[in-house]
């Protein structure tokens, strides 16, 4: 199963999220990484902790987000995960 | 508010550029600006701007989905408990409406221990069966603050030809600005769609201004600094408010032929209340 | 790679290569002021119709470079007035290429577009050895960021470069100047033609001093206005067709349609008439990029408006400035620089519409320096820092991605500059600590304009005390820069890496304001 929010537009994040496989993956691509590569793996892995998403996989294509766009567009892959598998569990 | 500048919900470069344009309020749109298929992602952004996002002094306003939809709820409760804003519902026609949103509102409010009654709405008007409930609306709860017209739908059910008549809508205004007058709230200009047109956006401006109207809601960040010109208070207007209040503490009745009575001076003292805020906007 | 440090505190090597000894920046010194004459042309044109040379037609270019005596090694040069229409760089870098030509010291007003590729593949051929220029643009600007290039960049400001050229600090064995025409005793032109580009005033050091000219036109007619006459040039060829016209207006002068960058420019005009710059007889100029040249359209609209007589203008030339003259609401045009038709068009007709060198223009040692008589200028600017210095070649993220230009020459000599940019591009904040590369020292940059917030150098209290009075809100540049990583969030500091060197920053004196070094490689790499 996977949801996905946002866009690869800049000054905004694409997030996708796959169910399925352990340990979970977390792959980042950035357009801004050697400015604020540390700071997006700290945000997304908080978060991705925050949902108690741990297994999976998790890809983030970050056109220079800002942090809190990259928290709603999480918050939003994950809400429509969560009503994908409500749909069909 | 002189203007209040349009911003669509779904677009974070925007939404993080909105508030400097000099517009008194943002208008965060979760309508018409959002593809039916980025509403939820839309009102999570809009709902993270609110909740972290420095607008400074700049009022942030929400139009949510209309009632006759499934979104309107999840959209109030995205964005109310921001505490920050205004709720703008959209194609308002009865007062049923405005009472269904207040439920919801006294719900959330009370969820998020804000205090009761502090989320304002501003109604937009956008047909003839709302321009014509405008008195019933305009009176229909404590947390009403605004009415705004909205006339490309009015325009189409009427037939009225707007772009090029300058007369077309003045109706349209006179009738909500006297029904917010009899509440005393704010009546908002429906917006120029002409992006090119400034002189046109001019005109319209300030013939709604002329007609009574306090402010007009815009869709381009080019459009603000003229609306912001004409709803501001001119240099002559703002000394002779001055004077009138002068002449107010000396007892004379009149000033250069004009009779000086409870009216005039609170004409006047609204006069100077929003020059005074609007300089402190300039200073920002 | 021995090291040393200048005075802004910059990590500079002690030698370079072929380039030599580097002389660490140590101050900009004085602020020079040239002001009450304005020519009313320029006299190194009359310099050069005094070289007496004879120009001979040559039917090919390998037989016009055959003739000139190149050897491995030597410097040539090229000017880049046509923009992203140039043709003939690449044409003559093929050329030399497959002539067999190596170590070639590659001397160059600038380079944009097709040239870049073609520099490129010259490098990575070992055609040449170095490259001089202000700035550079894609796929260069990759190798040299990548370390690919494998040989040394300088760069230098307009006024530097002509600094170096006149002084003899470099020599210049073969210049080749792209004409749009030219005539049977070899005078040049830029102003008339199918290609027709304006001024030809970055070439005018070259023609000046180089041991052989090569004038390279695609349209011969009977006579023309002159720019630089047949006695500066040593052969001429014709050939196809020296590039396009299409590409005149393009590189980085494009006008804006955004509408941060018009509140920016707004904003300036509010501040810049503030400061009490603009009054009759005032002078101005504005650097390319979208935002400077909204800002000198928006003080020519408004001198128009008020009716202030402004003595010139000078810099990069665009359509509203010609107005400007047409509508006698300014005296003079300096152009070294054609920005659009309508220039190129009017430098020809209008007597005040003055062609000038780069020399003339910015070079520190030229006795009317334009650059220092200069009221106002106008910058863009990548990055900004707490020191005010100005970054317009690299971005935040060491991409390289600008030029020098003028600007170090113009805020050494203008009584006012002013930087105008947005505070942040994307997610990527313009207001830093410390900037990345300093191209113009913050000691001669007064202002810095954003969209959030304007703050006034600290040195020049009496503009910041004349702002104040006239209600202009600053802010300190701290302050500035906080309220911006408020919003992006505080960027990583990028770790150079000493052993890597990408390049030099020369000031306009010849001493070296900064290096560009490669970036220190992650052990912990975010990308997989």
């Amino acid at each position: 199963m996977q949801a996905e929010a946002g866009y690869a537009v800049k000054g905004d994040v694409r997030v996708q999220i796959l169910t399925g496989g352990e340990p979970l993956k977390l792959k980042i691509t950035s357009k801004v990484e050697k400015l604020y590569g540390d700071q997006i793996r700290t945000a997304a892995e908080l978060l991705l902790q925050h949902y108690g998403i741990h297994s999976g996989t998790v890809i983030i294509d970050d056109h220079g987000a800002l942090e809190l766009v990259l928290q709603a567009r999480m918050r939003s892959a994950v809400e429509r995960l969560q009503h994908l598998q409500e749909e069909c569990p | 508010m002189r203007s209040l500048l349009y911003c669509p919900g779904n677009t974070p470069s925007m939404l993080t550029q909105a508030g400097i344009y000099g517009s008194d309020a943002i208008v965060f749109d979760l309508e018409d600006a959002v593809a039916p298929e980025q509403k939820d992602e839309a009102r999570v952004l809009c709902g993270a701007y609110l909740a972290s996002f420095d607008y400074g002094d700049t009022s942030c306003i929400v139009r949510i989905n209309g009632l006759d939809t499934d979104l309107w709820l999840a959209d109030l409760s995205a964005v109310v408990p921001s505490a920050r804003v205004i709720v703008r519902i959209p194609k308002v026609e009865q007062p049923r409406q405005v009472e269904q949103v207040c439920e919801a509102l006294e719900r959330i409010e009370s969820e998020y221990a804000l205090p009761a009654g502090s989320t304002k709405l501003h109604l937009l008007l956008e047909t003839p069966q709302g321009i014509e409930q405008a008195f019933v609306l305009a009176g229909s709860s404590p947390r009403v603050t605004a009415l705004a017209f909205g006339a490309e739908d009015y325009c189409s059910a009427t037939g009225i030809r707007r772009y090029g008549e300058p007369f077309a809508l003045d109706y349209v205004r006179s009738r909500l600005v006297s029904a917010a007058g009899a509440y005393g709230i704010a009546c908002f200009d429906t917006v120029w769609g002409m992006l090119s047109d400034h002189e046109g956006l001019q005109r319209e401006a300030e013939r709604s201004r002329a007609l009574g109207c306090s402010g007009k809601s815009v869709i381009h960040p080019d459009q603000v600094a003229i609306v912001n010109a004409v709803f501001s208070a001119t240099i002559e207007e703002i000394d002779q408010a001055r004077r009138i209040l002068e002449r107010a503490d000396t007892a004379l009745s009149q000033l250069d032929g004009r009779m000086i009575d409870a009216p005039v001076l609170s004409q006047a003292r609204r006069i100077l209340a929003k020059a005074e805020n609007g300089s402190q906007e300039g200073k920002r | 790679m021995s090291r040393q440090e200048n005075v802004l505190g910059r990590i500079l090597p002690e030698r370079v290569g072929l380039y030599g000894t580097v002389k660490p920046f140590s101050g900009v010194g004085e602020r020079i002021r040239h002001e009450g004459v304005l020519p009313d042309h320029d006299t190194i044109i009359d310099q050069m119709y005094q070289m007496g040379k004879q120009t001979r037609r040559m039917s090919t270019l390998a037989s016009a470079i055959g003739e000139s005596g190149l050897k491995d090694g030597m410097r040539i040069s090229f000017h880049h007035h046509l923009r992203l229409g140039d043709r003939v760089l690449s044409q003559v870098l093929t050329l030399l290429t497959s002539l067999g030509y190596r170590d070639l010291i590659l001397c160059l007003s600038s380079v944009m577009g097709q040239g870049c590729t073609a520099v490129l593949e010259a490098a990575k051929a070992g055609v040449i050895s170095m490259i001089e220029t202000t700035g550079v643009k894609s796929p260069l600007s990759e190798a040299i960021e990548q370390g690919t290039l494998g040989i040394p960049v300088i760069f230098r400001s307009h006024g530097g470069r002509a600094q170096a050229i006149e002084s003899g600090r470099i020599s210049i064995d073969l210049a080749f100047i792209a004409a749009s025409a030219a005539d049977e005793d070899g005078n040049l032109t830029g102003s008339i033609g199918e290609n027709r580009f304006g001024s030809l005033g970055y070439a005018m050091p070259d023609a000046h001093t180089a041991c052989c000219v090569i004038g390279i036109t695609d349209c011969i007619v009977p006579s023309l206005p002159v720019s630089i006459p047949g006695t500066a040039v040593d052969m001429l060829v014709v050939v196809d067709s020296i590039g396009s016209k299409a590409g005149l207006a393009g590189g980085s002068i494009r006008r804006t349609g955004r509408p941060l960058e018009r509140l920016i420019a707004r904003t300036a005009l509010q501040a810049i008439v503030a400061s009490g710059v603009i009054a009759p007889g005032c002078s101005f100029q504005a650097g390319s990029g979208g935002i400077s040249l909204e800002v000198s359209t928006l003080i020519a609209q408004y001198l128009r408006d008020h009716r202030i007589p402004c003595s010139f203008i000078s810099g990069g030339v665009t359509a509203p400035l010609v107005d400007m003259l047409s509508e006698r609401a300014c005296d003079r045009l300096y152009d070294v620089q054609s920005f659009d038709d309508q220039a190129a068009v009017s430098i020809a007709e209008h007597p005040s519409h003055i062609e000038m060198s780069s020399s003339l223009y910015a070079n520190p040692d030229a006795p009317l320096c334009i650059a220092h008589q200069l009221d106002l200028m106008i910058l863009s600017a990548a990055e900004v820092d707490l020191d005010f210095h100005i970054n317009s070649l690299t971005g935040t993220d060491g991409r390289l991605l600008g030029a020098l230009g003028g600007a170090p020459d113009t805020a050494a000599g203008a009584l006012l500059t002013v930087v105008v940019l947005p505070s942040f591009r994307g997610r990527i904040p313009s207001v830093n600590r410390r900037v990345n590369t300093v191209c113009t020292p913050g000691s001669t940059v007064d202002m810095v304009v954003t969209e959030r917030g304007i703050a006034v150098n600290p040195t020049r209290e009496d503009l910041h005390h004349r702002l104040e009075q006239q209600g202009i809100a600053l802010i300190p540049i701290a302050t500035l820069m906080d309220r911006v990583h408020h919003i992006t969030g505080i960027p990583q500091v990028i770790a150079p890496d000493y052993e890597q060197l990408r390049g030099i920053i020369e000031y306009r004196d010849g001493t070296v304001l900064d290096a560009i070094w490669g970036q220190r490689q992650r052990l912990d790499q975010l990308l997989l």
